[in-house]
């Protein structure tokens, strides 16, 4: 790694080197312990680091923040609204079953009614089966023609 | 119950638990409005958007399902109710942040801290919004840039290019305060 390279690593990670890629690190910390450029680039970005940390922290913790996150708890603290999809959860634990999970094998049963229903109500079992008539009669050729099962007529 | 993670507080709240969910806008609200304010310019909508952020959060609860660390989403959530009122408002001024936060009794020192910190407020005000959003989450959220870019709605290195041009902007505008530290 050469100085150009540390110099894009801390303006991309800045100066805490638990942010860096794990593949530069050790390349990384080699040129700041031989380099004192490299040293100077570290200690410039740290110092930038901390003043940038330094305002942002004290930022959040004026007494307007707090003032307003204090409202914010307060109004909230009140009757909450109905939660969304509780009604899951609701038969979730009535069934004791994680309906999450299972929705899409659950929705394959109603999917299978409904089918069946489309498959009723359609001319297409007949054509698959034959019309009724032809049915019987072939049933009924079985049972009651006797040459078929002893030769006796 | 204050030793659970956001995400285990965020299964009680799905099944209704009142408790968890004060605990977990004890530990948001403050981050909430902050991180609003910074957007919006001003502490009134950033503290509508916090409570309107925290009510979402109660509400779809069970809708809700880890595929994300709780944070991230739920700054992904107050940066869109803040995008979202910016649309419909005009913009306001970015940081009457006001000023730093007692430093102590030295009125010299105060003086200079209070100067340092209105200079690092404007430069951190005039970066573009990307770039002051990815740095207020880098910086004060302690978010990895993974997680920015997944707030944000970007990739990992649309996150570099934006905090490798703010940080350069910064260090232009604060190089003369840099050098104190």
């Amino acid at each position: 790694m050469n100085l150009a390279q540390l110099e894009q690593l801390l303006e991309t990670y800045g100066s805490d080197e638990t942010r860096w890629p794990r593949a530069t690190r050790d390349a990384a910390r080699r040129l700041i312990t031989t380099n004192s450029d490299a040293q100077r680039a570290l200690e410039r970005a740290y110092n930038m680091d901390v003043l940038i940390k330094h305002h942002l922290s004290e930022n959040q913790q004026t007494a307007e923040i707090q003032q307003s996150a204090t409202r914010v708890m307060a109004a909230l603290h009140q009757k909450l609204p109905q939660q969304k999809g509780q009604w899951r959860l609701r038969l979730s634990r009535l069934l004791d079953f994680d309906l999450f999970a299972a929705s899409p094998r659950l929705a394959a049963l109603p999917a299978v009614v409904v089918l069946g229903f489309l498959v009723g109500l359609s001319d297409f079992s007949h054509q698959l089966l034959g019309s009724p008539s032809t049915l019987d009669t072939d049933v009924s050729a079985i049972v009651f023609d006797s040459d078929s099962l002893t030769g006796l007529r | 119950m204050d030793g659970k993670s956001d995400e285990e507080l965020m299964a009680q709240i799905a099944r209704g638990d009142e408790a968890a969910f004060r605990l977990l806008t004890h530990r948001y609200s403050s981050r909430a409005v902050a991180l609003a304010r910074r957007v919006t310019g001003n502490i009134a909508d950033a503290e509508e958007v916090a409570q309107e952020a925290l009510l979402r959060v109660w509400i779809n609860a069970p809708r809700w399902r880890p595929v994300a660390s709780f944070r991230t989403w739920f700054y992904r959530v107050v940066l869109n109710l803040c995008l979202n009122r910016k649309r419909r408002a005009p913009f306001a001024a970015l940081e009457d942040a006001g000023d730093p936060a007692d430093p102590g009794p030295d009125p010299a020192a105060q003086l200079d801290e209070q100067q340092t910190g209105r200079l690092v407020a404007e430069a951190i005000a005039e970066l573009p919004e990307r770039q002051r959003l990815a740095i207020v989450l880098t910086y004060n959220e302690g978010l990895s840039n993974a997680e920015v870019a997944a707030v944000l709605g970007t990739s990992v290195s649309g996150i570099e290019t934006l905090l490798v041009r703010a940080r350069r902007s910064l260090r232009e505008k604060l190089d003369a305060f840099v050098g104190k530290l």
